[in-house]
């Protein structure tokens, strides 16, 4: 097992074609910015919330990003806000599937009336603009990563219970669970056993494509100004700091913590688009 | 004479493989003249048939032979010239009329397009030869504004072949007409393609997996069996005295409804994947007189008696 | 079913789902964790001001209680009055800012559908090939565009670099037609002001092409797998049988029916342009709904705040209602 085959990999990899590609591409962009989050303090030249220049210097030797309006390293304040959205993104997404999963779950094995209202009250919330609900649940609880977290998994609780409760539907129809069951087993061991192995590989799915969605809401949230509070590094509040300083051709304090932003949703969404091709793929053969 | 196919070849390029799924077929049609083709499923049957308007989808590709519509080769055409002969020349009936037609408009306005595109009439001109079409299948006027969901199988199939005459093609290639469709509206199409060659002398080319109805409507039969034509001779001579072995097996499951016991007789085994066709003839494995040299060589075609038999037993 | 039927059905059936999202609404402004007059005023504020404002609000009386002042209130068209400035009715103020949000999410609905049409056929034509797989990624990449850093990039090429375009608001000081609909383009064209329909037009590109790029990458891949699953139904081949010219198969026919189940989905659409639209506006400084309501955010300004996500609420729920009216009309099958 320690030989790691790396030319077996990259061979499926160049098989898979296009979504090989999108894949690899995706889980690269992703390591990055881990990488970056979880380093912050090795990778950052500077202490990201001290003023350590003059106000928006272009980008020189000394400040590789240039600084921010108020002085700041742009580049350190673009890894250590990598730092911030992973944080929320992460505590968010096991928030909304700690909630949407059981329940999706729940509602698509006992059926009947219960799922119908669950279904209803999340197909409501589905259909409400998701940055606009993120919002209005920010705007109540105030700034800060917790507060944030609990926003933007709101917005994305729905999701999560309709892929899952459309999967047990399908499945349910299936011979196996009928198999299972005559054989006497218990509903709780055929939904560990049968129905969640196979919901596993969908999750995987739409968890990276939900993730870069969220990764745009929590960007919006805090150009909004509606997201963690002022000295901690956040890209899309970073953007919007930059933004007066924009147009007079200042570009640096805007265009970076904006690629970031970008690249790390455009990672997901190749990851999940690669996945979902591969893996759907193969449930056909 | 109307119709000739030499020597077709039409094979699809499958990820699997390439299925040769007609080769070799040639055969001849004249006016008014009533040709059935049946085999079993899969035998290529309809892709001869889309073959002859030159409408194999992909990855299917005529790969050789010639098809003559009185002496102009459709394979040589251009994709503008073959949709002057599509529906003008040529019309098609296709097995199930539910999908067939465009759910999102009305039939009426759908024989209308199609008798515009390629006649030069007014408006109002082409809906009056509609309104006659529809009549003249059997299909009462106020009909002309429904939408397809709103008809019987029956009467889509009617519009069909309404579509199919209103521009007089001199010949009509039906796929399996009334197989989504019950016994008695069957016979009711079945007449009106009768009537439409008495008529008007349109060629048809009835194809079916029912042998029992091509014997009572077409004048001559062409069996295919995994992508050949076996045997092609009248309906008469291939009922008194089928020359493959293959047809005989056909006839033999053709429910008689004078025996007492009717048990549908289906011949044993199956047809072959055609990824991987049996080397040597490839009814061999099925054939109850299958000889040496059937396992070995593809069996030529022959002519017996004014017949085309594809069988060793018949000599080189 | 007969249409009327149908209607009357699709009607009540947008009751609950109204009645859920204005309790919903309600949930997030009264229930979550922590008082709203806190939040408002901020915690230094004297308990005996905490109080007064409960008390005008009516955030002292039972949770249950103040549930039916709020729906009561709503039944009678009442969003309350403005805390700020004023306090003028919160339903004036949004009519104010809403005919700005809906020109936006018009224009910006036009450019994704135009950009999705032309890329998704593209793909769907050449399913498989080469342009296929450039407008995935297209559809992919212009998805994840961040529209404020898309919105400042355009701005910068196209105002000042350029010149083309102005780089935000409206329309200019002086320049606004009449107000009868309130959307400055169609006024200007009622009220016949030329000058007034090149300006608003002009500051609305911008802003606009923003908003549909982003969400022309949804419209690609329906326009793509409808178009695909279309083209190869019976119908089409047989229409090809017919002799009918290509480009009249394809309009007429295959894309007719392949727009048919993206209709269907026009609402959910819907709510991502509003969602996009408040990020367009703050970057474009667009007097709209979204720069409202992030404005009253700063300023705590709760009746309004309320007010706006509650008539968020009633328009999602009045569009997935005209969009499934409009399939009824379209889908003939649906009918009967
Ligand atoms: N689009 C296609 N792609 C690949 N292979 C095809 C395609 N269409 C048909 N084939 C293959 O070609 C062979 C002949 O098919 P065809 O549809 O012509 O048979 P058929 O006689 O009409 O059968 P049926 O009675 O079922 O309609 C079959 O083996 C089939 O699998
Ligand atoms: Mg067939």
């Amino acid at each position: 097992m320690r030989t790691f085959n790396f030319s077996r990999l990259l061979n499926s990899v160049r098989e898979a074609g296009l979504d090989g590609y999108m894949m690899v591409i995706g889980i690269i962009i992703i390591s990055v910015v881990l990488i970056m989050a979880v380093f912050a303090e090795f990778i950052a030249p500077y202490d990201p919330i001290k003023t350590v220049g003059m106000p928006v210097t272009p980008p020189s030797p000394e400040f590789p990003w240039g600084t921010d309006t108020i002085g700041r390293d742009v580049f350190s304040r673009v890894v250590y806000g990598s730092r911030t959205i992973m944080i929320v993104i992460l505590m968010s997404t096991a928030l909304s599937m700690a909630v949407g999963i059981p329940l999706g779950l729940l509602s698509g094995y006992v059926g009947g009336l219960l799922d119908r209202t669950l279904s209803l009250i999340m197909d409501s919330i589905y259909a409400f603009p998701g940055l606009i609900l993120a919002i209005a649940v920010a705007a109540m609880l105030g700034p800060g990563i917790y507060n944030t977290s609990i926003s933007l998994a709101v917005v994305y609780i729905p999701t999560y219970f309709r892929m899952v409760r459309g999967q047990v539907l399908s499945l349910r129809e299936q011979l196996f669970v009928e198999a299972a069951r005559a054989l006497g087993a218990t509903d709780l061991r055929i939904l560990r056993k049968y129905i969640f192995p196979n919901v596993f590989f969908i999750i995987a799915v739409v968890f990276s494509l939900n993730v870069a969605d969220a990764i745009l809401t929590e960007a919006g949230l805090s150009f909004l100004g509606l997201s963690v509070s002022a000295p901690t590094p956040d890209w899309g509040f970073d953007l919007k700091n930059g933004q007066r300083y924009f147009l007079s051709g200042k570009w640096w304090p805007v265009v970076f913590p904006g690629i970031m932003i970008i690249l790390l949703a455009l990672g997901f969404g190749l990851l999940g688009e690669g996945l979902n091709k591969i893996l759907g793929q193969k449930e056909v053969r | 004479m109307l119709l000739e196919v030499k020597d077709l070849h039409v094979y699809y390029y499958t990820k699997r493989g390439v299925v040769r799924a007609v080769e070799g077929v040639s055969f001849q049609l004249d006016h008014a003249e009533i040709m059935g083709i049946v085999g079993e499923s899969g035998s290529g049957k309809s892709t001869l048939g889309l073959a002859i308007m030159n409408l194999v989808p992909s990855p299917g590709r005529i790969v050789k032979g010639s098809i003559r519509l009185e002496g102009k080769d459709l394979t040589k055409m251009s994709e503008k010239e073959l949709r002057k002969v599509r529906g003008k020349e040529v019309a098609m009936v296709f097995q199930d009329p539910m999908t067939s037609l465009d759910p999102l408009m009305r039939i009426g306005d759908q024989i209308v397009e199609t008798i515009l595109a390629h006649e030069d009439l007014s408006k109002e001109e082409a809906r009056k030869r509609a309104l006659e079409l529809l009549e003249e299948v059997g299909i009462s006027k106020d009909r002309f504004n429904d939408y397809p969901h709103q008809l019987s199988g029956g009467m889509r199939q009617r519009v069909m072949i309404a579509m199919a005459v209103s521009l007089n093609p001199k010949l009509i290639i039906a796929d399996e007409p009334t197989t989504a469709l019950d016994v008695i509206v069957q016979d009711q199409i079945m007449e009106l393609f009768s009537k439409l060659r008495d008529e008007f002398g349109v060629a048809i080319i009835l194809i079916s997996h029912d042998l029992a109805l091509e014997l009572e409507v077409s004048d001559k039969i062409g069996v295919m069996y995994a992508g050949w034509l076996v045997e092609l001779s009248s309906s008469g001579e291939l009922a008194e005295n089928p020359l493959n072995p293959y047809t005989r097996e056909l006839l033999k499951a053709i429910p008689n409804v004078e025996l007492e016991e009717q048990k549908l007789v289906s011949i044993p085994g199956s047809p072959p994947d055609l990824h991987d066709p049996p080397h040597g003839c490839r009814f061999h494995p099925r054939c109850p007189d299958a000889m040496q040299v059937c396992y070995r060589e593809e069996p030529p075609t022959k002519v017996v008696d004014g017949r085309l038999v594809k069988c060793w037993l018949y000599g080189r | 079913m007969s249409l009327r039927a149908y209607i009357i059905a699709r009607i009540l059936m947008t009751i609950p789902m109204i009645l859920i999202l204005l309790t919903l609404v309600f949930l997030v402004m009264r229930v979550l964790p922590g008082n709203p007059v806190i939040a408002i005023v901020g915690m230094k504020a004297s308990p005996e001001y905490i109080k007064k404002l409960e008390h005008q609000l009516g955030l002292d009386k039972p949770l249950w209680q103040q549930y039916i002042d709020y729906l009561a209130d709503l039944l009678r068209g009442d969003l309350g009055k403005s805390m700020i400035w004023g306090k003028r009715p919160v339903i004036q103020e949004i009519m104010d800012h809403f005919p700005a949000t809906l020109e936006l999410t018009i224009g910006g609905f036009l450019v994704s559908v135009l950009l999705g049409l032309a890329t998704g056929m593209v793909a769907g034509i050449r399913s498989g090939g080469k342009l296929d797989a450039s407008m995935r990624i297209y559809s992919i990449v212009v998805y994840s565009l961040f529209i404020p850093l898309l919105g400042m990039m355009l701005q910068l090429v196209f105002g000042v670099w350029l010149h083309l375009l102005p780089v935000g608001g409206r329309i200019d000081p002086g320049l606004e037609p009449p107000t009868i609909t309130g959307l400055y383009v169609l006024d200007s064209i009622l009220s016949l002001k030329m000058d007034s329909l090149a300006n608003s037009l002009a500051h609305l590109a911008l802003p606009s092409f923003t908003l549909g790029l982003v969400l022309s990458g949804i419209y690609t891949r329906l326009v793509r797998s409808s178009l695909i699953e279309v083209l190869g139904q019976d119908f089409i081949r047989a229409c090809k049988a017919r002799g009918l010219l290509g480009r009249s198969i394809l309009f007429k026919h295959a894309l007719k029916n392949a727009l048919i189940p993206i209709l269907t989905m026009m609402g959910l659409q819907f709510a991502l342009l509003l969602a996009g639209a408040v990020l367009t506006e703050t970057t474009f400084s667009w007097p709209g709904m979204g720069t409202f309501l992030v404005e009253r955010i700063t300023y705590r300004d709760f009746t309004t705040i309320q007010g706006s996500i509650v008539f968020y609420a009633l328009f999602v729920a009045l569009v997935s209602l005209v969009v499934d009216l409009v399939y009824a009309y379209i889908d003939p099958r649906i009918r009967y």
